[in-house]
């Protein structure tokens, strides 16, 4: 036995802390994955900023082109007069708002008006071509259709549903205290990993250096396991289940689980990292302390 | 403490975190692989709900 070991913690207090980090890793890694579903669920920061990306605005706009020159051929307007009215400001904007509208459902249980794509400069374009009487169908059709389009490409999902069912869920149960509830369940595991850490504390508190074996451990288990999270998280953004129900909520998807396992791996490897360090630092102390003893 | 023993104890050491996170992610794959199949069929019958074809 060496001679950290050797001076203070019993075999009991040893077997104790070997627990208690196998506890604070499994609590730890647990308050780290719980924390990026919460974040994807409620944060509005993070919705709006995949609203804003870059990529998927692009997309959205060729996708919008696309679709004029399309409906263009078939209904007999200018397509190109029509596309000169939508920018990528405005598809920002609409891009932004509709997040807000979702965050809010989400985090408030309540999101206001949807959001709706402002047709002025559109329904010009379309009387115009209704008294050159090259429609060929009525110019109200023409004109709901391609504000329809257009919102469904920036917001593909059934808003009518999603108000419908979360008009529901609001009247069966407490939405609002539900969700301030889920926001507090990561604090709980931190709490919890807190109590670990400090019964490890209590029982190997004479001994410093020892604890960090186990500090060690526990922190590079916790990235590990946070790491394994993370490619669960990149698996669920290659998943073809979305991108068979729409391409466009695919894209906006894999924008989001992109940037949630940037930031969760990033946390797997500093815990990796840092438990590592304690290990090594644990390790050279030991290294010291037998040469010393054998000298 | 021979030299043999002493590199022994060494490498564990470094295997300690793989060995504590073991139980955790056979956990995590058990749950995946019960309740996965069912978690998914739930979310595809939820996106069809939702989503605008």
């Amino acid at each position: 036995m060496s001679g950290i070991q050797a001076r203070g913690a019993t075999k009991a207090e040893r077997v104790c802390a070997w627990i208690a980090a196998f506890l604070l890793a499994a609590f730890l890694s647990v308050t780290i994955l719980g924390m990026t579903a919460v974040q994807m669920i409620t944060s509005a920061g993070l919705h709006l900023n995949v609203a804003a990306d870059e990529g998927m605005l692009d997309r959205q706009y060729r996708q919008i082109c696309d679709n004029i020159d399309e409906m263009a051929a078939e209904y007999g307007f200018s397509a190109e007069n029509v596309k000169a009215t939508i920018s990528r400001d405005e598809l920002k904007e609409m891009n932004r708002k509709s997040a807000e509208w979702w965050t809010g459902l989400l985090t408030e249980g309540e999101g206001g008006v949807f959001p709706r794509w402002n047709i002025g400069a559109i329904q010009d374009i379309i009387y115009t071509a209704a008294e050159e009487k090259t429609l060929t169908e009525d110019a109200q059709n023409v004109i709901s259709d391609l504000r329809e389009m257009i919102e469904d490409t920036v917001f593909p999902l059934r808003e009518t549903t999603i108000t419908f069912g979360s008009k529901m869920a609001r009247d069966m149960a407490d939405i609002r205290g539900i969700i301030r509830a889920v926001r507090q369940l990561p604090m709980l595991g931190l709490a919890a990993s807190l109590a670990c850490a400090g019964l490890i504390m209590l029982l190997l508190g004479r001994e410093i250096f020892l604890s960090l074996k186990y500090y060690g451990t526990a922190l590079a288990a916790a990235g590990i396991v946070t790491l394994a999270g993370c490619i669960g998280i990149l698996v669920m953004k290659s998943d073809g289940m979305l991108q068979e129900a729409s391409a466009g909520l695919a894209e906006e998807f894999r924008a989001l689980f992109g940037k949630l396992a940037l930031g969760t791996g990033l946390v797997g490897i500093l815990l990796v990292v840092a438990g590592y360090l304690c290990l090594f630092c644990f390790s050279r102390k030991k290294k010291r302390e037998t040469a010393g003893s054998e000298a | 403490m021979n030299t043999e023993n002493k590199k022994k104890e060494g490498i564990g050491l470094w295997f300690l975190p793989l060995v504590t996170a073991a139980p955790i992610l056979a956990a995590g794959a058990f749950g995946i692989l019960r309740f996965g199949p069912k978690i998914h069929k739930l979310l595809n019958i939820l996106i069809k709900l939702v989503v605008k074809a």
